[in-house]
């Protein structure tokens, strides 16, 4: 049986078992590579990091880049809420 | 009944409505509504018409917010709503092309003809102290306005709002699983290439 997986089929790999269940076959092949594979182990950490990263962006956690309603458009929505709300 | 336990009762649905004030919600969660929207559908004028029409929605069923979760959630929730509506719509008039996904692949770039690190990743020491910085997020939101638009897309309705692949198969009408899992893949190694460039190592 041939478990040996190239870097770049560890990173397709890496990245889809955040989408999918590996097999037992894929999850072996992954972490025999990562014995011996320190850049592909970076890889895997900074894609969990990125992960936890992007997860508490969306949880509202974290203030994505000075998103913030100007005074007109806050003003526009302002009036349509008084519109309706009248 | 004390005025600071009434504080902390639960509106019933009756007392929710009357109190329901779209002008305080504006005040307060005005910006992170605004902040959601534009994450995932990136134009500021629809961004914007999305969080108007997300209260003027919670205005009408402001009955149904029972005070089960937060206002912010809430709120959050029906734009959530709101914004799945809009990408399924858009995706119909413009569809993603898989094909050119497929035929680029993902390693194009990363990896040399024998399936090497063409560059390999760098050491990022400790990240997690990153998330605490401000200007971290920053760096984040610019690497992934780099994106190709529906690799932008399809990472924040993943990543972001944990979708999984047959929701986002629906939302972004994709057909191919694989074709999904690798644009994914592509994306990651995008963004990852990005953090390193612009955070861990510049």
């Amino acid at each position: 049986m041939n478990l040996a997986i190239k870097c770049s089929e560890l990173a397709r790999l890496a990245s889809e078992g955040r989408d999918r269940g590996l097999n037992w076959r894929e999850r072996l092949s992954v972490a025999v590579h990562l014995l011996f594979c320190q850049p592909c182990l970076r890889l895997r950490r900074q894609l969990d990091f990125l992960g936890k990263a992007a997860k508490s962006a969306g949880a509202g956690e974290a203030p994505i880049a000075g998103a913030r309603l100007d005074d007109g458009a806050r003003e526009r929505i302002r009036r349509s809420l008084q519109r309706r709300g009248s | 009944m004390g005025v600071g336990v009434g504080a902390l009762t639960p509106l019933s649905p009756g007392q929710a409505a009357a109190a329901a004030d779209p002008a305080a919600w504006l005040d307060v969660h005005g910006d992170a509504l605004y902040a959601y929207a534009l994450t995932r559908v990136r134009v500021p004028a629809v961004a914007e018409d999305m969080v108007q029409e997300t209260l003027l929605a919670a205005l009408g069923s402001a009955d149904r917010f029972r005070g089960e979760s937060t206002e912010r959630t809430w709120l959050i929730g029906i734009l959530k709503h709101k914004v799945l509506d809009h990408l399924r719509r858009s995706i119909r008039e413009q569809p993603l092309d898989e094909q050119v996904e497929e035929d680029t692949g993902h390693v194009a770039g990363y990896f040399d003809h024998t399936g090497h690190w063409a560059d390999q990743p760098g050491a990022w020491g400790d990240p997690e102290g990153a998330l605490q910085q401000e200007q971290f997020w920053n760096v984040l939101s610019d690497c992934m306005e780099r994106l190709p638009e529906r690799l932008r897309t399809l990472y924040a309705l993943r990543e972001l709002d944990g979708l999984e692949t047959e929701e986002l198969m629906r939302v972004l009408n994709i057909s191919s699983r694989n074709n999904l899992w690798v644009m994914l893949s592509r994306t990651r190694l995008q963004l990852r290439q990005c953090l390193e460039a612009n955070w861990f190592s510049p």
